[in-house]
């Protein structure tokens, strides 16, 4: 079960970064584009549980704080440790293959 | 101001694309010439790419020039990564909410890139955080458009609804709407490049708001300090396109049926432009067929079967594909069947550098063969002669029945330029001998000339084999007939040295009397015909030997000006060896002992060219270049 609390939405469970602009994210909740250090009054915490079990499943998480996508458990438990924000969902980008021309 | 250097930094797949565009397509549609050049990693998403492009009010420029006067960077990395590139009084727009950002947390700068920017930051005693960079630039001459790119985009949430799936393009327009701002274009043509782009719905409609919105606050706080002269070229009716786009307008142009390929950078646009307006009926019928096969071994045999049967026919690829595609072309030289390569070079060997240029495949395309087997070598300099190299090389190998390669480099590929749109009366298909019914005593290769006619698989039996043959096609290993049917086939190199006249296998641009003779090809045009001004500048008369053909080579032009200019002749090529010039020794018997090189997989920049040749005229035997990030 999810702990509502208010907090800043890089730190909630509804937020979906955006995977190529840190400063922009999407909340789940809303279905709107909403940023980073903002804070909500209808924002739940990120359960350690949850993450686990999801590293375990997906065999990685990103932490979105670092910027950076964590593969090792110890690793894991250090960010987790650190309170930083983890995850493995994204906001979904229908675009950036148009912006990206190919490189094989 | 008479022209505008400028780059656009962001990571890859950010949006980087439509704001290059929009202001491509702004600037055109107000009367400027544009060209611009993408350099981008090959890892697809988030790498740092860059746009440097040039806006012109007098002519349709073609080369590329440092330092730039506006810097739009849509992330940290883009300031750190090109701040040594800005012109004192430039303007950066960047993100001010990133100023805490320091090097080493960005994560997708390349190890060696942080490093050497790390170097820098030290030596000028800079923090390696963004903000302190920023003031740095501040307090020496570079004017900083700080935007809060967060708040921006709060602004106009609070307006309308941002569609999230496609967030990044509002990225683009803070990038858009504060460039026109300080370019001062008009804003209608700022317009209609965001419509031509988005087209329509509301992700168009949230831009066109959100670029006034952007320009609006930054022409208030800066007015438009890099507003361009007036244009004064009159250019008539032009097209924005790319190298990749106008090689594939010159194919269907040409009478071009059938394209094959695998996949490959640089190469692959074309292939993709030409896919976008296949138009095929029930039976096959129609527009010209795209066919992607399972590999270039597969593309180029593809390309030849269907040649067999008279269709006319090109495969596009570049250095990994084309050797493979290297034994099918003897296969092609031995049945003398005409097929088209479109060569893209980038940087090898190997996978090399996929995404970056080159010209380091010259003498592989001259020479890669196991025996003997003409072949012609087209070499394209510009936008405009790749549309004609295209159409002319389809029409080489036809009507002489034999492989064309055409080379074109990366960075003429993926650089976007406006181009005049062409004169298509000066268009012409010439199929060369063709045997509409032949009879019983038909022999497809025939001694009586170099060039038999050809008769087509489909309507008439004709015999073809990878081993030698007699006149029919059947497999002979008797002396005689090597000799006859080796000759008959060689012999179309005289034929062709007899038929292509010299100006079209090499241009001559600049002084007539000068004190310094660039010779080079490919992209090298552009970058020496703006090194030729600026020489000029300097009380330096240039001349520049643009050589387009190699297969035939200008021999005579080439001797003709070694002879009086050998002293000061200066070979400039993207690669190592200097490899036209390893040719005009072998063809022409002539030894260009300067060069000027670069093979970092970045093109050459007109000042660097410059500079470059001053110091070779002080002395340097040779210069390796090394500018661009």
């Amino acid at each position: 079960m999810h702990e509502k609390v208010l907090m800043k939405c890089i730190n909630c469970a509804y937020y979906r970064q955006h995977p190529i602009y840190d400063f922009i994210g999407y909340c789940e909740k809303k279905g709107s584009v909403v940023f980073p250090e903002e804070s909500c009054k209808d924002a739940i915490s990120i359960v350690k549980e949850e993450t686990e079990k999801l590293f375990e499943n997906y065999g990685w998480a990103y932490c979105i704080e670092c910027g950076s996508v964590l593969f090792d458990r110890n690793e894991l438990d250090k960010h987790i440790s650190l309170g930083h924000s983890l995850t493995q969902k994204f906001l979904e980008d229908e675009v950036a293959i148009y912006e990206s021309p190919g490189g094989d | 101001m008479k022209s505008l250097n400028y780059l656009l930094g962001g990571p890859q797949g950010g949006g980087l694309e439509t704001s290059s565009q929009v202001l491509s397509w702004a600037f055109a549609k107000s009367g400027y010439g544009v060209i611009s050049d993408r350099e981008y990693y090959s890892n697809i998403v988030g790498r740092h790419s860059y746009i440097h492009a040039k806006a012109d009010s007098e002519e349709l420029p073609k080369d590329l020039q440092y330092p730039v006067k506006l810097l739009g960077a849509m992330d940290a990395e883009s300031v750190f990564t090109h701040f040594t590139d800005l012109d004192s009084g430039a303007y950066v727009i960047y993100n001010s909410d990133l100023n805490s950002t320091r090097l080493s947390q960005i994560p997708s700068v390349e190890p060696e890139v942080g490093e050497k920017i790390l170097k820098i930051l030290k030596k000028l005693n800079i923090e390696q955080d963004l903000g302190s960079l920023v003031n740095y630039l501040k307090d020496n001459g570079v004017n900083v458009v700080g935007l809060s790119y967060r708040d921006l985009l709060s602004e106009l949430q609070k307006k309308t609804n941002i569609v999230a799936a496609q967030a990044s393009r509002y990225i683009s327009t803070i990038i858009i709407g504060a460039s026109a701002a300080l370019v001062g274009i008009d804003p209608e043509a700022v317009k209609y490049g965001l419509t031509r782009r988005f087209k329509s719905g509301p992700v168009l409609e949230h831009n066109l708001t959100f670029s006034e919105i952007v320009s609006e606050i930054v022409s208030s706080n800066f007015g438009s300090p890099l507003k361009l002269d007036p244009p004064r070229g009159n250019f008539g009716r032009l097209m924005i396109v790319s190298g990749n786009d106008i090689v594939a307008m010159g194919k269907v142009v040409g009478g071009l049926r059938m394209q094959t390929y695998y996949p490959i950078t640089p190469a692959a646009d074309e292939s993709f432009t030409l896919e976008e307006h296949e138009r095929l009926g029930e039976a096959g019928i129609g527009s010209l067929t795209v066919f992607q096969l399972e590999d270039e071994l597969a593309a180029v045999n593809a390309a030849i079967g269907a040649s067999l049967t008279g269709t006319r026919v090109a495969a596009a690829t570049s250095g990994p594909g084309f050797d493979l595609m290297v034994e099918g072309l003897g296969w092609a030289g031995m049945n003398e069947a005409p097929v088209v390569i479109t060569y893209y070079q980038r940087g090898g060997p190997s996978t090399g550098q996929p995404t970056r240029g080159g010209q380091s495949d010259l003498l592989s395309s001259v020479f890669a063969s196991h025996g003997e087997y003409p072949r012609m070598v087209l070499a394209s300099g510009d936008h405009e002669e790749a549309f004609w190299d295209a159409i002319d090389a389809l029409n080489y190998a036809e009507v002489y029945q034999i492989p064309v390669i055409h080379l074109v480099d990366k960075f003429l590929a993926n650089t976007i330029r406006s181009v005049a749109f062409p004169d298509l009366s000066k268009a012409y298909i010439n199929r060369g001998k063709i045997v509409q019914e032949p009879g019983k005593d038909y022999k497809r290769f025939s001694f009586e000339s170099p060039v038999s006619p050809r008769a087509f698989l489909g309507k008439t039996l004709v015999w073809y084999t990878g081993d030698e043959h007699n006149e029919e096609g059947h497999i002979s290993e008797e002396p005689e007939n090597r000799i006859k049917i080796m000759n008959k086939r060689m012999e179309k190199l005289e034929l062709i040295e007899q038929e292509v006249p010299e100006e079209r296998r090499v241009s001559i641009y600049g002084d007539e009397s000068p004190d310094v003779v660039l010779y080079g090809w490919g992209f090298v045009k552009g970058a020496a015909l703006g090194a030729i001004k600026m020489l000029k500048e300097e009380g330096v008369k240039a001349m520049y030997v643009h050589v387009r053909t190699f297969i035939p080579f200008p021999k005579n032009t080439v001797k003709n000006i070694y002879s009086k200019y050998k002293d000061v002749m200066i070979d400039v090529e993207h690669n190592y060896l200097g490899q036209a010039a390893v040719l005009a020794s072998a063809f022409a018997n002539v030894e260009i002992k300067k060069h000027i090189l670069k093979y970092t997989g970045r093109p050459i920049y007109s000042n660097e060219l410059k500079n470059a040749v001053m110091r070779i005229l002080k002395g340097s035997e040779k210069e390796v270049l090394e500018y661009g990030a």
